[in-house]
Order: structure tokens, then sequence, then C-alpha cells
């Protein structure tokens, strides 16, 4: 941990920040995320949950505000940022020779993750993927692809874990672990930034939650995030 | 599960380099490909057989051309327009550089699949090796492309001697090469990018403008002079220095384009193989258009309309804002207007390659009409919105294509009778032949994709699905039939004794293109 008189930038700042396509999509937003947090994005359809994650992971230049990732401003080029943050975005897109395996490996090898046989040999357990380690991308469900997306978003250091709807395609108990992974991730010192639209995994895994319309962006604690979700 | 992954700020990372990432996913996937060194060397073989027929068929084209410019006779006294044949070759070869120019910008020119992106693009590996390869690609298909058209441009130019083609193909390669290079380092600048492509397109539309401002001026057969080798070397120290400064500035493309472009490209293969023009045209479309009109149309004329015939109108309403709203389809329709006179212009120019001219003009000018066509194809739910059957939705999406193409026809029949006797029936003639080039966008617009399914015909080129050449020939076709009488006017025949037979034409082609599949279809 950085020591000295000045304290730690929070992990993600946004200030008046306007997403969208040509226009805003959303209220502006403003946001601090710090290490040990982590907040959940909710809001209805079409609200500018997704446009907001893919401006936080630097696939989207924001329209106006500002947006900083560790106290510098987001800039995916940087490999510094590419260290930082690990994000699944609902992604589909894989190399058809590449076996499950191989991805994850490819993922921990490419950040030098020590002993990738070991690390991937756990995420493979953890995600129900052990069965299927040595399957090609074509052989894979629907559901099994989105594990090994959630899973490589795991095989690799970070600071910021940014997520868009992980729920999406996993089953009640997957859910649930998943909403212990969140935990653990925040325990150890991480953050974790997450559109979803499942109540339950909100209440579980989040400290704090983004609601998105496009009135207003307003910060609410998880439980009445939780709450505003089935009302959604 | 261990919990290592995390705090990455707190690490110190000996990250493997692109280079390295690159050749792990390479090797990995290659341990279980299918074909091996015998494959690799079977494809090398048969791209290069390729290029070596496409050379000698374009060399041999050109040659004729050179041999053609060399034969033709002085101008006649008193034209007011002259072209000699040298100076197409020029055109086109100004045409072909910014058709090229276009394509690199909208296919990338640096770009990555999306699984590449997908995986790759988050690591931390440098990106300046990593995307090597994917920025030398096409600055390396751009030099041959232009090394075979600088060569080509020397044999139509009449040039023999082997310093003179070897100086035009360096111009070609360095020209073409240094603009892929150009279009790769605007790529981290999305107005300069933008800009690029709309010069590019702009120049591609203006080559039929900018030829017949030179026949204007009657300029006399262009002569290459010693200037070429210079110019070559030029050419090709600036790509080496493009070159230089792209692999600096690689890390520089975001993701997001890289991404993006690689998305177009994919789409573009895709309908290549697909022989599907409408899909490339669309994987090929850049929407510049800003996302927020000053204000909507009120369509307030469909109030004028009888109600009955409120929803063709709102149809044909529909197809003519979505032409309105693409400017560059107005440039389309310019400059195929300008390619009759221009070939008309050429002295000493055959009927047949003026009747060639006129066709292809007019069909190219019907293809920026009949947008709507080709939405609702790809969109059958337009087509459905409204209270028509599909009969009269077919008969609608005619009607913007056929009005337009029938004022599109004034000028460039208008050139045309004055050329040929300064006999006003042509003018009559193009009315009566631009329904039947409408008739063939729409034809084409609405035409199945082809049935890969079925067993496939052994060909000199390989293996091409049965019934390919019906389904890739509609539209076509009927440009081409229907437009025969004119085509016997253009090679003779009194204007006049053809009139009714075109006017026959243009209602058959229509009654074609208004009709609908069978079900089975």
């Amino acid at each position: 941990m950085p020591s000295g008189a000045e304290p730690a930038p929070p992990v993600l700042r946004a200030v008046g920040l306007e997403v969208g396509y040509g226009l805003p999509v959303c209220a502006p937003i403003t946001l601090e995320l710090s290490a040990g947090e982590c907040v959940a994005v909710l809001g209805p359809n079409g609200s500018g949950k997704s446009t907001f994650l893919l401006s936080v992971v630097g696939l989207r230049p924001p329209l106006l505000g500002s947006l900083e990732v560790l106290g510098a401003a987001v800039d995916e080029r940087a490999a510094g940022f590419r260290t930082a943050v690990s994000s699944a975005l609902g992604d589909d897109a894989f190399f058809p020779a590449l076996t499950v395996r191989e991805h994850l490996l490819l993922t921990a090898y490419g950040h030098a993750v020590p002993a990738p046989d070991a690390a991937v040999d756990d995420l493979l357990e953890e995600f129900g993927l052990a069965g299927r380690a040595e399957a090609l991308p074509s052989a894979l469900s629907s559901g099994q692809r989105r594990r090994l997306v959630l899973a490589a978003a795991l095989a690799r250091p970070r600071s910021l874990l940014v997520l868009d709807e992980p729920e999406q395609r996993l089953d009640a108990g997957m859910r649930r672990r998943l909403a212990d992974r969140l935990q653990q991730e925040c325990a150890d010192g991480g953050a974790v930034l997450f559109a979803c639209h499942d109540a339950e995994l909100v209440g579980a895994a989040a400290s704090s939650a983004l609601l998105l319309t496009e009135a207003a962006a307003e910060l609410v604690p998880a439980a009445d995030g939780a709450v505003a979700l089935g009302r959604l | 599960m261990t919990s290592t992954a995390t705090r990455a700020a707190d690490r110190t990372l000996a990250a493997p380099s692109g280079r390295a990432v690159r050749r792990w996913t390479s090797r990995t996937a290659r341990r279980r490909a299918e074909g091996g060194l015998l494959t690799l060397l079977g494809e090398v073989y048969s791209a290069a057989i390729s290029v070596a027929i496409v050379a000698a068929v374009l060399f041999g084209a050109a040659e004729e051309f050179g041999a053609a410019s060399l034969l033709s006779p002085p101008p006649p006294d008193g034209a007011l327009v002259v072209l000699p044949l040298g100076w197409v070759a020029v055109l086109l070869a100004v045409a072909a550089l910014a058709t090229l120019l276009g394509l690199v910008l909208r296919l990338g020119p640096v770009s990555l699949s999306p699984p590449q992106s997908a995986w790759w693009l988050p690591l931390p590996a440098d990106r300046r090796t990593l995307l090597r390869p994917a920025a030398a690609r096409w600055p390396l298909l751009a030099a041959l492309v232009g090394a075979l058209g600088g060569t080509s441009l020397a044999l139509a130019l009449a040039v023999m001697e082997p310093v003179g083609l070897a100086a035009f193909a360096g111009l070609g390669a360095g020209t073409a090469a240094s603009a892929a290079l150009l279009a790769a380092l605007c790529q981290d600048r999305p107005a300069l990018h933008q800009w690029l492509r709309r010069l590019s397109d702009t120049a591609l539309a203006a080559v039929p403008l900018l030829g017949l401002a030179l026949a204007a001026s009657r300029p006399g057969a262009p002569v290459p002079g010693v200037a070429v080798v210079p110019a070559a070397a030029v050419a090709l120290l600036t790509a080496v220095g493009l070159t230089v400064v792209l692999d600096r500035r690689t890390d520089r493309i975001p993701h997001a384009v890289l991404r993006q472009r690689g998305v177009v490209a994919g789409s573009a293969w895709d309908a290549v193989l697909w022989l599907d023009t409408r899909a490339l045209g669309r994987a090929l479309t850049e929407r510049s258009s800003p996302p927020v009109r000053a204000r909507s149309s009120r369509l307030g004329w469909l109030a004028r309309v009888p109600v009955r015939a409120r929803p063709a109108a709102a149809l044909v309403s529909a197809d003519l804002l979505l032409l309105v709203r693409e400017p560059r389809r107005f440039g389309q329709l310019a400059a195929t207007a300008a390619l009759p006179a221009l070939a008309a212009a050429v002295p000493g120019v055959s009927p047949l390659a003026v009747a060639a001219v006129v066709v292809a003009g007019g069909y190219l000018a019907a293809l920026a009409t009949a947008e709507g066509a080709r939405q609702g194809q790809v969109r059958p739910v337009l087509d459905a919105l409204l209270p028509l059957d599909a009969a009269q939705v077919r008969r609608c999406r005619l009607v913007v294509p056929v009005v337009l193409l029938v004022g599109w026809s004034v000028l460039p029949f208008a050139v045309l009778g004055w050329r040929f006797d300064q006999d006003p029936t042509w003018l009559a003639l193009g009315a009566l032949a631009a329904p039947v080039w409408a008739a063939a966008a729409v034809r084409a617009a609405y035409r199945p994709l082809p049935d890969f399914s079925g067993p496939p015909i052994a060909t000199p080129m390989g293996p091409v699905p049965s019934g390919l050449g019906t389904v890739v020939s509609q539209g076509p076709d009927v440009a081409l039939l229907g437009s025969l009488p004119l085509v016997a006017a253009l090679l003779g025949v009194a204007p006049s004794a053809v009139l009714v037979v075109q006017a026959a034409a243009a209602l058959a082609a229509l009654a074609v293109a208004a009709r609908l599949p069978a079900p089975d279809d």
C-alpha cells in the first residue's frame, strides 16, 4: 500500500460524467468507489448501465465530465490501466482453436500470474468447467461460455473488477457462489462495479447501489437498491 | 480458489511481450490445426497463382489499351470536348487509388478479429509488437495492388522499356502503400479518419467530373516523362518513412477502434464469401450522420393525399427521406451522369464501348436510388409495417428509383443527343431506358441469397454452389436485356426506330421487378 501524507486516490472517481452515443443515455453520474467497496449499477433496460461500464473500462469515451481510475484519467491503452482493471462485459468472442483451459491460461500467462496452471485449475473447478476444460468454445453451452468469460476476469490481477450483468445465464447455485466471490473480492481489498438485474445478488454482494434513470443518477444503500430493483 | 489475483496495484509485473502472446496463441492453436506445412504451402501457391493470373489479364488489357491509344485518330475539328485515351487510363488509376484508400479506411486498416480483441487487448502486453502483423497486412497488400496498377498504367500509356515499367510499378506501390499507412496513422484520431474517408469518397465521385473538365480543356495525350523515376523514389521513401512512424504509434490505436474495424472486416469478408454485394455495401457504410437532427419532418404532405393512398404515399416518402438524408447518393448520381459524356469525348472510341459505359452508368445510378428496397429485403418487418400487401409494397419501392432515374437521364442523354447528330429523340430514349435500370436495381435489392446447401459445381475457379449465377445475376440481367434497344441505337440504328421497343422493354422490366417470388423460392 502506498504510504505518506496523501491519502490513496479512490479506485474509481466519476464527476458529472455523461455517457452515451452522441447523446447522453442517462443523467450525469458522480461516484467514488474505494478499495473494498462493491457498487451495483441498477436501472431499467436502456438506462445506460452498460454504456457507463463501457466508459469505465475505456471502450467508450465520455461525452462530458471527468472519469479517473486509480487517480489517472481512463486510458485503456496504458499497460497500468489494463493491469488494474478486469472486466467481463458480455463479449462472446473466443479463439475457435483454443480450449477452455487454454483461454484461461492465455489470460493468466499474459498477466504473469505466478503458477498459472494451478490458478487455472482452481478456476475451472470453481466455475464448474473442469469437465469441459479441454473443450473448444464451439462445444460449450451459452451458460458455460458465460462462466468462462467470468472465470477469465478472475484469472488475473486486478484492483477494479467491472462486470455487466454477471448473473445472466447462471443457475441459482452459481449465482450464490458468485455473490460469495464478490464479497471475497472486497474483503481482499479489491473494488467491484457491476450492473445487475438480480435483487438477491445485489443484496448479498453490494455495499451500495447506483440507481440510473434518465432524470437522475443516485447512490443509495444496497438494500434500498434491491428494493428499487423489484419495482422496475 | 486462491486470492492471489487481486490487488494489481501492489504487484510488479513482468508481463510477456505482445509478440510472445501472439506466438503463444498461434502455436497453441496450431497444435490441433488440421492442415500442416503442406497445406500452408498449397495456400501460398494458390495465392501466387491467383496474383499471376490477375496480373496477366490486367497487363494484357492494359497493353491493348496502350496500342489503341497509339492508333486513336485525331479529334474531329470543332469538337468541344476531347479526352485522349491515355487520360482515361490516368483517371482510372486515380479512381482505383481513391477506392483503395476508401476501402482500407473502412476496414481499419489496423484491426483485430473479435476473439483477438477480447482476449489479447486486455493484457498488459505491449501493443507495438502485438499489432505488428495486423499493421503490416494492408500496407503490404496495397503495395502489391499498387505495383500491379502502376505497371498497368504504364502499359496503357504505351510505356514499354523496363526502366519505365519499373518506375511506374514503384510509383504505384509507394503511393498505394503510403495511402494505406496514412490511413493507419489516422486511426487514433476519429475526426481526421472521417475527414480522410470523405476525401477519398469525394475524390472517387469527382473522377468523372474531373474527366469532363479535363476534356473541356482539350488536352493532348499524356506523355510519361523522366519525372516518373524520382516520383517513384519519393513515393517509396515516403512509404518506408511512414512504416517507421506507424510502427512507433500502433500502441495509440484504441481498443474500441481495433475491435470495431475487425467486426467490419469480418462482416465484409462474410459478404464476399456469400457473394452478397448488398451486405458488403452495408458493412462498408459508415454511419456519419449526427445523432440528432435539427428537426423531424412533419410529413405534412401526406395529409393532402387521399386516405386510401396514404399507406403507399408513406412508403414512397420513407424511401425518399432515406435518399435525401444520404447526400453521398447524389454524388453517385452526378458521377454516373458524367460517364456517358466522358465516353463520348474519347476520339475514335468504339460505339460498343460507349454503350457499355452508358448501361453501366445507368445501372450504377439506379443502385443509388434503391436503398429503400435493400433495407426492406434485409429487414422484412419494414415492408410489413403498413397496410399494404407484398405486391403493392414492391410496386411502391419502384416509384423513387423510376422517377429519379428518369430525371437523371436528361443530362447524359442530352449530351448523347448532341454528340449523335443533335437528335432530341435521344432524350425520349433515355427517359424510356431509365425505368429499366430502376427496375433492375429493385430486382437486385430483393434477390435471394445463394443456396449453399446444394451440390457444388466444379469450375476452373474451384467449386461453386449450383444456381449461383442465376442468383448473382438478378438485377444486372434485366439492366442488360432491357437496354438492348438503346444499345442498338448507340450502335447505329435510328433512335426513333427503337423507341417503341424500348418502351416495351421498360414495361417488361418493371413487371419483372414488381413480381413476387413464389412462396417456395
